[in-house]
């Protein structure tokens, strides 16, 4: 009988961590299809006093070799991401997000090969005034980046005017330095509060 | 008879378009695709791809050449010698720059030398190692120095953007410390360039200035920074 107790306590161990880890590892395959995208993403989303939008980027073997070669070999293609606080599509959700702080590894810290190599980056204005800066590019440093490790990185958002507009979007993109459009990768949904409304594809952020 | 008249006028007028497109790719490669305007360019030391905004800005990406350690090292002679051109100026003037570090320097000490030198942050990059001994990076945009947004002590300021006065007690004293890589001035030739190979695209913009003007289309440069390569 102890020993059917001990399995049972075992096995509901097994299910909680099991349930622990889903809940950790709430990642999608992103959309686009370009080779040298990253494959899945895993997002957090934390609305305190700043917004907080992490994703972690997880590149495929194959994915990671097509960027690197990508990027060294003729037309020498220079990769970003392209962390759009807005809908680029339509110019909407503008002035609600102004990005302050972005990161990798510093808080939650992280370690080993977590920490995505960049090699420059800027902040500027998606649309709406010019005094909001809810566009940021991060220029990768494709040599360092490797397939099967996640990559991560947080943006930390001022919030403008919350209660009102409705609904807005973030959207998170992939780009190079010869493309006339970029390979859209996701998007955060969220409401006049800035709370998580869903994410497309569906299952990319964590609760 | 008729028909084949028709055709081989056809035949030509497509030949003739084919060749227009083709004279107009390879003389100013890739402009004007898809409603976005995208140029591109290449000096003996960096090459250059810039983007005509939605909003209306200019965002200019500037690139080593291929080549590694080489190639940056030639692009750090190139800016040493911009810099020494730039100094060498009558007229003093703002110059945007990119300082980087040759390791994380502590926010104090950069503070100091920035109200030393009169020099105008934008923002900067700090760098080092956290609690997991995993290497961690942060971008400060509130360029508060004396007060960084996440003010921790294993971080120092690897990358600093701003402005500085190309007198010797603003760039010439950048030039002089021991604790700096190299000050990329490569915006100021982006300008040069611009104005003579894309006249159309520098009208009635500017380079990104300290005073922030609304409805004010900018030029914005982001050159690369070599800061992971190097020792934190």
């Amino acid at each position: 009988m102890g020993k059917v107790r001990i399995l049972s306590v075992f096995m509901l161990l097994m299910i909680a961590l099991l349930v622990i880890a889903s809940v950790v590892y709430a990642y999608a395959a992103y959309h686009g299809d370009w080779a040298e995208q990253p494959y899945l993403g895993n997002w957090w989303w934390y609305n305190y006093y700043y917004l907080y939008w992490d994703i972690d980027d997880y590149w495929t073997s194959a994915g990671a070799n097509a960027l690197r070669s990508g990027h060294n070999n003729f037309p020498w293609k220079e990769y970003r991401f392209e962390q759009e606080a807005y809908n680029p599509r339509w110019n909407t959700s503008c002035d609600r997000l102004h990005a302050i702080w972005v990161d990798a590894c510093t808080n939650p810290p992280c370690s080993g090969p977590w920490t995505l190599p960049i090699t420059g980056y800027s902040r500027r204005n998606g649309c709406g005034s010019s005094n909001v800066l809810e566009l940021v590019h991060l220029e990768l440093n494709e040599d360092y980046i490797s397939g099967n490790v996640w990559y991560r990185h947080r943006v930390t958002y001022v919030k403008l005017n919350p209660g009102s507009g409705g609904d807005g979007e973030v959207n998170y993109s992939f780009s190079h330095r010869w493309a006339w459009s970029d390979s859209w990768l996701g998007k955060v949904v969220y409401d006049q509060w800035f709370n998580k409304k869903y994410s497309d594809p569906s299952g990319l952020v964590n609760p | 008879m008729k028909d084949k008249k028709l055709w081989a006028g056809i035949a030509l007028s497509g030949l003739i378009l084919v060749v227009a497109l083709a004279g107009l790719i390879f003389k100013k490669p890739i402009e004007l695709y898809a409603g976005k305007r995208i140029f591109h360019g290449e000096t003996a030391t960096y090459s250059y791809s810039g983007e005509v905004e939605n909003t209306g800005d200019v965002v200019v990406n500037v690139y080593y050449l291929r080549g590694g350690e080489k190639a940056i090292q030639a692009y750090r002679e190139a800016n040493t010698r911009r810099n020494y051109a730039l100094l060498a100026r009558k007229e003093p003037n703002l110059v945007y720059v990119q300082v980087t570090f040759v390791r994380p320097i502590p926010a104090a000490e950069v503070s100091a030398l920035v109200k030393e030198t009169g020099f105008q942050v934008e923002d900067f990059l700090m760098a080092g190692r956290n609690s997991q001994g995993g290497r961690a990076w942060g971008i400060d945009f509130t360029g508060n120095l004396d007060k960084p947004f996440h003010d921790d002590p294993n971080l120092g300021v690897m990358i600093l953007k701003g402005w500085v006065e190309t007198t010797e007690r603003g760039l010439g004293r950048w030039m002089a410390d021991e604790r700096v890589y190299m000050i990329d001035t490569v915006a100021a030739e982006i300008m040069e360039i611009l104005a003579q190979k894309h006249p159309d695209i520098v009208a009635g913009r500017e380079l990104i200035s300290p005073e922030v003007k609304d409805g004010k289309r900018k030029i914005i440069v982001v050159p690369e920074s070599p800061f992971w390569a190097l020792d934190w």
